[in-house]
């Protein structure tokens, strides 16, 4: 349970202590019952007013209370899930930021990263919806149990058993019966084929793949349908047991009730107190078959988190002085190794001046190489930097020798200035321009201002111009080594000269490796 | 925004089932519960007031063993029949939208992309149970045990019963006002949640940049600000929320403190008896405590809410399809077409001609509005002011007048980021040709420059799921021979080199030369001067 440990644990005190705020509020609707109860029955002996009066100003006291104390568990409550919320984003992101190589292969499917980004916010739910309504209901019932201890003893000890006993029964009956492992499976099932839908809804439409994608969704659908009365069932279940405990205890507080009553232990007005005072303890249990209910979910997201959170600790090596300048990187039968696909060897020499052009065929591990180089991937044969094996040096090493564009590059959903200034955060407006211009993409952003948002809410860029300002923030990083990812695809051909004329002029001094599969001539 | 909407009733069949048996069982739980209070009441006098052993009590106490357990079976029920609905009415409500959406014949679809409609489908779908499971049996009871419950405490004691009525529609009164305030907080609550759900996605899914531009480290402060500064706007709104809340509750408690006091004045006086005092006491806070919690669940049902008015929204957008049918098509032609998208730029389309057997290019700098050329002519947008004439048997059809499912059996496409379904080669192309033999498989790949042996699996290997792990090159090659394989009058590839090696490129130019010579209307977009070669044009550029 690492991800409870790391993810969840250290905003856990707080969240409890709301609960038990909240768990005083319940108790005071039990005093508020109690008190109710005692005044009435007190009320119909008719004795003089006065002696009413502190049992009117409790009622008020207790009824006023509950809200204003529930108000303040609910403000402590919320105000720590939100907290708990951004500190398991930072937790995570801290651990995927040290391990990018290993979740390498999930960053790429994005629908995983989803599933991890939401299992991860259902994990706080643990302490908030789960273990929250559970000590709020144990702090009321000990406090009923307490008023009842004071009036009758031996009434008390029985009903705590009780007690106890539906803390754990209820809880457990809608843990039991509640969403299982296969139904979860048929969910997820239906969420990957919509997704998948909505995804190639366009070529399906085109190709005729409908009737494929319905029938997918509807047999998943038919599967999940013998589930859709087991949750129910659990809930269901959990509230019969808690009307049937219900009714138990009174039951049992009227016997003790009568016999104490006839033997002069129990005075009259007290009776009406005993006999009511069970259905204000077990109704804090009313929320527990749903928040149990959650139980299995949550230690589920809880599991799929652990599994990715297992292979952390990879010792960092310390860091290198920078370099600021290297002489030549030299290929030799480089095999980046990918599981399950056989990626033929490359080799190459690259000096300043001497621009290297990868080429090859579609599928052939190109952008392979440049992931092996940055330690993402790891590789067969020889790949020496200035002499030093690529390998002998930390992934964070290698990374601070070049600017690198990646195939998978992402431009951020904020303004193009932010997305400009993550290749150089120092760089001027000047500088941000000049090198647009090199990209052609200056008079574009001249236009519309350097402060448009990227996406949905501002421009819509082509493709064309997306892999521009993506090339333009690499250039804008000043490294020994510039490594470029198919960085001139969707251009047109006299386009692509003249770009890539100034890329290799800019890299004059430097060691430029360029992975394309068009035809550069770039010397 | 309507507790219950209407349109639920006409869009899922199981809700009619459904909201008759949550009512019915609304009012047996309401009898229950006044049946509980006075046997509990009666039980509590009779050992108080008239000292009565244990042995005379056998009745009271087999009553209130039979009332609590037959509450306990209606609570059971109502469980039971409200979860079993609401997986029914969810899958209900989602093969209506996947239906839809699947007909391709919807614009909101094509407008809003297919992010946000998955996340509806989804997400949106899965966020009703709280509304279906929780909040509307909780309608039902709040409507039904208030009236029952108000109507026994007047009948057994009036004065009580008055304040019941004045003071029962305080709650819901004061809800619907302390919404109308707060409703627009609360909805924003619900857009910062999700903006910040989505710009966590956004940093982690951009990370590996992060990370090559060494940048990564710095963004983990960043992450704690943002959250920081959410919480504390996040806080500010559920504030005046929780206060709303507790407003509702001092005026549900006040009232029950006013019935208790009032009753234990006149049993002070003598002119109420206990057993009624007790009754009254025990019902009341059932006339708040209903209506209270409805308010509470509407929150909470809040999304779902909100997902089912999108969905609806949907449902109830009108199809504009035409019903004419053509066969074969020997023209397209239009004159300059502008279109616009919903708070985007306006895009201006120059005149064109796309005519059969020979190779239509359009060309023009990245961003001019070829792509949305190519969504006109694909039918996946309508919104455009012009006209596209389509000339077949020396007859002009205006493409709106067009069936567009029909017109889009006369069209293959090459897309330019490709999307499969999830299913293996093979399935994929057999979509375009399903009597194709294996032989007519492997030999259009080779048209394209794969061989089966280049895949994992081979024909077999499977495409559009996780284990996927074809590039991007391999991938558009397959799309290209699907798009060869589908035996339609019009072709359309877009950026058929793009992400293609060097070799490939003469394959896919013979490969069209081909389908032209086919009488087929071939368009294509590419940025390769070796593709384009001669063919009539439609330059974007010259249009500017």
């Amino acid at each position: 349970m690492k991800a409870i440990r790391t993810l969840i644990y250290p905003e856990a005190p707080k969240i409890l202590a709301a609960a038990i705020i909240g768990g005083i509020s319940s108790s005071m609707a039990v005093g508020l019952l109690a008190c109710s109860a005692w005044l009435i029955s007190m009320a119909s002996l008719q004795p003089p007013i006065m002696v009413l009066e502190v049992a009117i100003v409790a009622v008020r006291f207790f009824g006023i209370g509950r809200g204003v104390v529930r108000y303040a568990a609910r403000v402590i409550e919320h105000n720590s899930a939100l907290r708990a919320l951004t500190s398991i984003r930072v937790a995570l992101y801290r651990i995927i930021e040290n391990q990018l190589p290993a979740y390498f292969s999930l960053l790429r499917r994005g629908d995983l990263l989803r599933r991890l980004v939401s299992d991860s916010e259902v994990m706080q739910d643990l302490w908030l919806r789960i273990a929250n309504p559970w000590v709020g209901a144990l702090v009321s019932g000990v406090a009923g149990l307490g008023i009842i201890a004071y009036l009758l003893p031996s009434l008390s000890l029985v009903l705590s058993i009780l007690f106890v006993v539906a803390m754990f029964v209820i809880p457990f009956i809608s843990f039991f019966f509640s969403t299982n492992e296969e139904q979860r499976e048929q969910e997820q099932r239906i969420f990957d084929a919509i997704v998948q839908a909505c995804d190639s809804l366009q070529e399906s439409l085109i190709f005729g793949y409908q009737n494929r994608i319905r029938g997918d969704i509807s047999a998943a659908q038919n599967q999940l349908n013998k589930f859709d009365a087991r949750s129910g069932l659990a809930s269901g279940i959990a509230l019969f047991a808690q009307h049937v405990f219900i009714g138990a205890a009174i039951v049992i507080s009227a016997g003790f009730s009568v016999t104490a009553f006839h033997n002069h232990s129990l005075s009259g007005v007290n009776v009406a107190v005993l006999v009511l005072l069970p259905l204000a303890i077990f109704d804090g249990l009313t929320g527990l078959p749903a928040a149990f209910a959650r139980l299995s979910t949550v230690l589920n997201s809880t599991k799929s988190v652990d599994a990715l959170l297992a292979n952390e600790n990879v010792a960092n090596p310390e860091a290198l002085e920078p370099k600021l300048s290297i002489a030549s990187i030299r290929f030799v039968e480089v095999q980046p190794s990918l599981p399950g696909i056989e990626i033929a060897p490359f080799s190459g020499l690259v000096t300043a001046g001497e621009p290297l052009l990868v080429t090859g065929k579609s599928g052939a591990g190109k952008s392979s190489l440049l992931n092996a180089f940055i330690g993402f991937l790891d590789y067969q044969g020889s790949m020496t930097i200035d002499g030093v094996e690529a390998r002998e040096l930390a992934s964070s090493d290698r990374i601070e020798l070049a600017t690198i564009l990646l195939q998978q590059d992402h431009l951020f959903a904020t303004s193009i200035r932010e997305n400009l200034k993550i290749g150089n955060p120092e760089a001027s407006d000047e500088q941000l321009f000049e090198v647009l211009e090199a990209v052609e993409l200056g008079e574009l952003i001249a236009k519309v201002g350097l402060d448009t948002h990227i996406g949905a809410y501002g421009h819509n860029f082509s493709g064309g111009e997306k892999q521009r300002l993506k090339l333009a923030r690499t250039l804008l990083r000043d490294k020994p080594v510039v490594f470029l990812d198919e960085p001139f695809e969707y251009l047109a051909l006299d386009q692509v000269d003249r770009i890539s004329k100034r890329v290799n002029d800019r890299c004059r001094d430097k060691l430029l490796i360029i992975i394309s599969h068009l035809p550069l001539s770039l010397i | 925004m309507k507790p219950l909407d209407p349109r639920l009733l006409r869009y899922s069949r199981s809700s009619r089932g459904f909201v008759f048996s949550q009512a019915l069982l609304a009012v047996i739980n309401a009898i229950l519960v006044v049946g509980q209070s006075y046997a509990i009441a009666t039980l509590a006098c009779a050992i108080f007031e008239r000292h009565q052993g244990w042995s005379k009590l056998s009745t009271n106490i087999y009553w209130i063993v039979a009332l609590f357990v037959a509450r306990g079976v209606i609570a059971f029920g109502t469980e039971l029949v409200a979860a079993k609905s609401s997986v029914r009415m969810r899958n209900e409500l989602r093969t209506g939208l996947l239906d839809k959406i699947l007909s391709g014949k919807s614009r909101a679809i094509f407008n809003e992309g297919p992010a946000n409609i998955s996340l509806l489908a989804t997400k949106g779908i899965d966020a009703l149970d709280g509304y279906f499971s929780r909040f509307l049996p909780q309608l039902f009871i709040a409507a039904v045990v208030p009236l029952v419950v108000g109507l026994t405490i007047a009948s057994a004691d009036l004065t009580s019963g008055i304040i019941v009525l004045v003071t029962a529609p305080l709650i819901p009164i004061f809800g619907i006002l302390i919404g109308r305030f707060t409703g627009a907080a609360t909805e924003k609550r619900w857009q910062t949640l999700s903006l910040l759900s989505g710009y966590f996605l956004d940093l982690l899914t951009g990370l590996p940049t992060l990370k090559v531009f060494g940048r990564s480290k710095h963004q983990e402060e960043r992450l704690q600000q943002v959250g920081d500064t959410y919480r504390e706007e996040t806080m500010k709104v559920l504030r005046i929320s929780f206060l709303s809340s507790l407003a509702l509750e001092i005026i549900a408690t006040l009232s029950v403190a006013l019935i208790a006091v009032s009753i234990g004045l006149r049993l002070v006086g003598g002119s109420l008896s206990l057993r009624t005092g007790l009754f009254v006491l025990i019902c009341s806070p059932e006339v708040y405590w209903p209506i209270r919690q409805v308010a509470l669940f509407f929150h909470a049902a809040a999304d779902g809410v909100e997902a089912a008015n999108r969905i609806f929204g949907i449902m109830e957008e009108t199809e504009t399809n035409g019903s004419v049918q053509v066969q074969a098509i020997s023209e397209i032609v239009w004159q300059p077409l502008t279109v616009t998208y919903p708070g985007r730029e306006i895009v201006l389309i120059p005149a064109g001609r796309l005519q059969s057997g020979m190779v239509n290019s359009i060309i023009g700098p990245s961003g001019a509005g070829k792509s949305t050329l190519l969504s006109l002519l694909l039918g996946f947008h309508s919104d455009f002011d012009g006209e596209i004439h389509v000339l077949s048997a020396q007859r002009s059809h205006r493409l709106s007048d067009l069936e567009v499912t029909a017109w889009r059996q006369q069209i293959s496409w090459l897309p330019q980021e490709v999307n499969f379904p999830a299913a293996s080669v093979a399935e994929v192309l057999r979509q375009s040709d399903p009597s194709a033999s294996e032989q007519l498989l492997v030999s259009t790949l080779a048209r394209v420059g794969l061989a089966p042996s280049d895949l994992p699996s081979g024909l077999n290997t499977q495409l559009g799921t996780v284990q996927e792990t074809l590039s991007t090159g391999q991938k558009r090659k397959i799309a290209l021979a699907r798009a060869l394989l589908k035996p339609a009058q019009i072709l359309i590839l877009d950026e058929p080199s793009a992400s293609v090696d060097d070799i490939s490129e003469d394959e896919i130019a013979s490969a069209i030369a081909e389908e032209v010579a086919l009488g087929k209307i071939v368009v294509l977009v590419s940025h390769r001067a070796n593709l384009v070669g001669e063919s009539a044009i439609i330059d974007f550029g010259a249009a500017k």
